[in-house]
């Protein structure tokens, strides 16, 4: 045993070891993409962050989309003893159980079905067939035993037993096949998710069911957008509200649409029912230049309030109050970030998408996070960064609070980022990625082109990093080691692991060696 | 995030705003100067008008069209994201495209040396692929293959001509060539501004530097695009506009004072001679009284109204005259380039001069407002009258100094004043002219060889300063 990993033994030795799972897409229900039981990964042990395993599946992309963020699950109740296993969903329709520790598949399922009668135009990113919401996992009363609600391309969602992936539940049909359904959510036996861009001609909508209605009653709100594309779904607040952004598309709330805003819809008398609702005062600019409300808020508690932090295309953060998003008239923000990036308000490669995070110091400090693509708007100041930023980078702001007003205060900018993705929070360092996606959707020769080949062809490949959470100095990257990019994935972390899958049907697991637990 | 898929064409007719382009002058090939489609304008918010766009170019020559008036392209998908992009060329003979939400040049391009003297000074209006074709088709007419450009998310050209009269077909995008530039017009010509209209491009131009006036078109659907041309010697009038077209695509100009000629479409053949009986009554200043006609539909028959030299107005069917008005200023004054016209909600077919110096009295309209000396929009309904249609005055607006044809959307009539020390903009009420908005003292320079363009909540005109203005709904960015 070398001196460190005999110092790492010692350190676990005297560590508590609490149990960290990932059982949702972005971390939990309030999708704060925070681990707060990671133990292992610190800021000082970061720079040691190794492959431990690489695993390739079976997986077939279907236009970008490939693996989506593992599950983790750090002990399961399995007949050789209990096992940390991560459920990793594959747009193929496909979901693996896969030991950690070992990087080897345990168990794999397919989900079949005929054909729908529609699907997404060929060649189409924005329209994938098959599996294409990250799945979620609740605990059962029994301990050490887990169910997987997936859901495959066909709409139906599976009920599955983590230890053998076995139906332990006749499947139940909850959205359209190849609607396009975005990461599942779970708020006290309900399940959530949200469709965007028409894809097969579907509704864009909040959906919900509660898995334990024996009817598996679907109840939905549309608000009349262009998609609810945020990227890890709806956001579930303390009230069960579940908050989700709405894309491109008009306002008019006296014809209830709500086009680029935000809403919360909640499950009352058997019906999904619109509670709130955020619009930005701009809304008609972010329609005209297809800047959408499209990021996933995260939802945190600060100071006796519940409040939630989004963002849109346009590359402005909201911070909102969960009990009145945007106050009488919803459209005045607590706070508004003034442009961050996207300075030519750009629809492609620019702005911030997918979803944010958020966590608390021990001070009591809040902090959130947001990602953006492009370069940095060049009147846009934080008190540190990290060189100039050309490809995206990652923000980090705290909330604060005097005389009952709300801010956001920039606090540090991160490294430049080809096309930075979402983070994830945990023991003090900030995971974050570059894509390496292409992003690009129109060009000077061909115009609007936005086809999955061409794009492929000109991605490369994802970088992660680990920053200090306080500065967002760079602690870690994994430079060229990731060979392939992906697209509308993301992080996972528990453990002393942090996942990351690639549009190759890899699945990186990086961590230190001997020290993952 | 929107691709061109049935997917998200779905998901668009929900979502997706239409943006408006302006492709011509006039906005369209019947020069009727009539935006149809504006969402955000509104009778109602026009009194909220604000200076939502000003910039003053660099250029050599200041003077009369030292900048044209802007063609729109409502939603251009770049490389750069969502633009609308409005396109002006100097009379220098660079054309600069202007990101119209933020006032931001997206790009120029040089097209070649300044002209000579004789064409110095004057720019022509660059045009856009229009969106659809207006109008019905010619019984058993041919279909004629589309040219690319304006499909969603497609490359889109806009066509401008240089001072050497080359036509250069460039990408919204960058301002680089889509193709080799053609042989057009004549070297130093004065150009009216470019039309498509079906296929073709066109441009005419009065006599000037001893030279002779004419149309010229090129078919740009055919492999190897030539130029054809109608010319003729003599005085001339074209109008600010240069032709307009009828619904089966016959080329309607001012060839000269009281003569309208209309030609085929494409190939440019004379068709009719139509002479109006001009009258001694007065002499108009110069360049009043030469309109650019105005194709006006009224129940399904289509109808042109033009000028004669004494300023009155002339109600044709193509082949002859059938009803005409009093002259509508007194010696001296005149119309003013062209004419505009707009179909109200009822179906009521309207036609406005814009006039310049003082009214006939004898001009009798349902409705004034105020003592016109020095100017004014004069509106006319068609209305039958004795089994056929007649112009009947309908009302005049505000005095205004030298305004030029009026453009009408969402039941507002803009009316740019020209004149010195400085132009004005109005807005008018269409069924009254009442004013409901007017720039006051915002615009620093007249105008002058300008017009105006209307897209998605904006009004634009230029100064002779080369500054383009826009006023407009106040859009929050």
């Amino acid at each position: 045993m070398t001196t460190s990993k005999l110092c790492f033994a010692l350190i676990l030795a005297a560590a508590p070891l609490a149990a960290a799972d990932w059982l949702t897409d972005g971390g939990n229900p309030k999708r704060t993409a925070w681990q707060q039981n990671e133990t292992v990964l610190n800021k000082d042990n970061v720079k040691n962050l190794k492959i431990l395993w690489k695993l390739q599946l079976d997986n077939v992309p279907h236009q970008m989309h490939s693996l989506f963020p593992p599950l983790i699950i750090e002990a399961v109740k399995m007949p050789d003893g209990m096992k940390q296993i991560a459920i990793e969903a594959g747009i193929d329709d496909k979901i693996y159980a896969i030991d950690v520790v070992a990087g080897t598949v345990l168990w794999k399922r397919h989900f079949e079905y005929p054909p729908p009668e529609r699907s997404g135009e060929p060649e189409d990113p924005l329209c994938p067939t098959g599996q294409t919401a990250t799945p979620v996992i609740a605990p059962t009363d029994t301990p050490g035993k887990y169910t997987i609600y997936a859901m495959g391309g066909d709409g139906k969602v599976h009920s599955l037993n983590v230890a053998d992936g076995e139906e332990i539940a006749t499947p139940f049909q909850f959205g359209y096949p190849n609607g396009k359904s975005y990461a599942l959510n779970l708020w006290d036996d309900t399940l959530f998710t949200t469709t965007s861009q028409g894809c097969a001609g579907n509704p864009n909508q909040i959906w919900a069911v509660n898995v334990k209605d024996p009817e598996k009653k679907v109840m939905t709100y549309n608000p009349g957008s262009g998609g609810l594309w945020g990227r890890t779904g709806a956001a579930i607040d303390s009230s069960g509200t579940a908050w989700a952004p709405t894309g491109d598309g008009f306002y008019d709330p006296a014809k209830k649409i709500y086009g680029n805003g935000l809403i919360g819809a909640r499950v009352e008398d058997r019906e999904l029912k619109l509670i709130d609702y955020f619009e930005p005062t701009n809304w008609a600019w972010l329609q005209k230049r297809d800047l959408d409300m499209q990021v996933t808020p995260a939802i945190f508690s600060f100071k006796g309030r519940e409040l939630m932090v989004t963002g849109s295309k346009e590359c402005r953060m909201y911070l909102l109050d969960t009990k009145s998003a945007g106050g009488e008239n919803h459209q005045i923000a607590l706070d508004r970030t003034p442009l961050m990036c996207n300075e030519e308000a750009d629809f492609q490669s620019a702005g911030i998408w997918g979803s944010m995070a958020s966590w608390e110091q021990s001070d009591g400090t809040r902090w959130v996070l947001t990602p953006f693509w492009g370069p940095v708007h060049p009147k846009f100041k934080t008190p540190v960064s990290y060189g100039p930023v050309t490809h995206g980078a990652v923000v980090a702001l705290k909330v604060e609070e005097a005389n009952g007003a709300f801010r956001l205060k920039p606090a540090w900018m991160s490294r430049d980022m080809n096309q930075a993705e979402p983070p994830v929070v945990a023991n003090g360092v900030i995971f974050a990625y570059g894509s390496g996606e292409n992003t690009r959707q129109a060009y000077k020769d061909k115009g609007l082109a936005d086809f999955s080949p061409l794009r492929i062809k000109n991605s490369t490949h994802a970088v992660l990093y680990a920053l200090d959470s306080l500065t967002g100095k760079e602690l870690y990257s994994s430079g060229d080691q990731i060979k392939s990019w992906n697209h509308f994935s993301g992080l996972s972390v528990a453990n002393g692991r942090v996942y990351i899958a690639t549009y190759d049907s890899v699945l990186y697991c990086f961590g230190l060696e001997g020290a993952a637990q | 995030m929107r691709i061109y898929t049935l997917a998200v064409l779905i998901a668009c007719a929900g979502a997706c705003e239409a943006q408006i382009d302006w492709p011509s002058f006039a906005g369209d090939a019947q020069r009727s100067g009539w935006e149809k489609s504006d969402t955000r304008i509104t009778r109602e918010n026009v009194k909220d008008f604000e200076l939502v766009l000003k910039r003053r170019f660099v250029y050599p020559h200041a003077g009369p069209r030292s900048l044209t008036p802007p063609v729109v392209v409502g939603l251009l998908i770049s490389y750069r994201g969502f633009k609308e992009l409005a396109f002006v060329e100097d009379a220098s003979g660079t054309l600069w495209s202007v990101d119209a939400d933020l006032n931001r040049v997206f790009w120029k391009r040089s097209l070649g040396p300044v002209g000579s003297s004789c064409g110095a000074g004057i720019a022509s209006m660059p045009a856009l692929v229009p969106a659809v074709r207006f109008g019905k088709r010619a019984p058993g007419g041919k279909r004629r293959p589309a040219i690319p450009g304006n499909g969603f998310g497609e490359v889109r050209p806009v066509f401008a001509v240089s001072n050497d009269g080359k036509l250069h077909k460039l990408n919204t995008s960058d301002g680089s060539d889509l193709s080799a530039p053609l042989d057009f017009l004549p070297a130093n010509v004065k150009p009216s501004p470019l039309t498509i209209h079906d296929g073709t491009i066109y441009a005419s131009s009065a006599v000037s530097c001893g030279g002779v006036g004419g149309i010229w078109a090129i078919d740009l659907t055919v492999p190897d695009p030539h130029v054809v041309s109608f010319t003729w010697k003599g005085p001339s009038a074209t109008g600010l506009g240069g032709p307009a077209f009828g619904n089966d695509g016959t080329v309607y100009l001012a060839t000269g004072p009281n003569t309208i000629q209309s030609l085929t479409p494409n190939d440019l053949q004379p068709k009719e001679r139509i002479t109006l009986p001009g009258s001694a009554s007065g002499k108009a200043a110069a360049g009043l009284n030469a309109t650019t006609p105005v194709v006006v539909d009224l129940n399904g028959q289509e109808f042109i109204v033009s000028s004669s030299s004494d300023g009155r107005l002339f109600l044709m069917d193509g082949k002859s005259t059938v009803s005409e008005t009093l002259p509508l200023s007194t010696p001296g004054g005149g119309i003013w380039g062209g004419l505009s016209s707009w179909k109200d909600s009822a179906g009521k077919s309207w036609v406005f001069a814009p006039v310049w110096g003082k009214l006939n009295p004898d001009l009798k309209s349902g409705k004034t407002n105020g003592t016109v000396t020095n100017g004014a929009i004069v509106a006319f309904t068609v209305e039958e009258e004795n089994g056929k249609p007649a112009l009947t005055a309908a009302w005049v607006s505000r005095d205004m100094r030298s305004p030029v044809p009026p453009v009408i959307t969402s039941g507002a009539v803009f009316a740019l004043a020209t004149g010195s020390p400085a132009a004005t903009l109005y807005g008018l009420d269409a069924q009254t002219g009442e004013e409901l908005y007017s720039s006051g003292k915002q615009i620093t320079a007249p105008g002058e060889l300008t017009g105006l363009s209307v897209s998605n909540g904006r009004v634009y005109f230029t100064t002779t300063d080369g500054t383009l203005y826009a006023f407009g709904v106040h859009l929050e960015i």
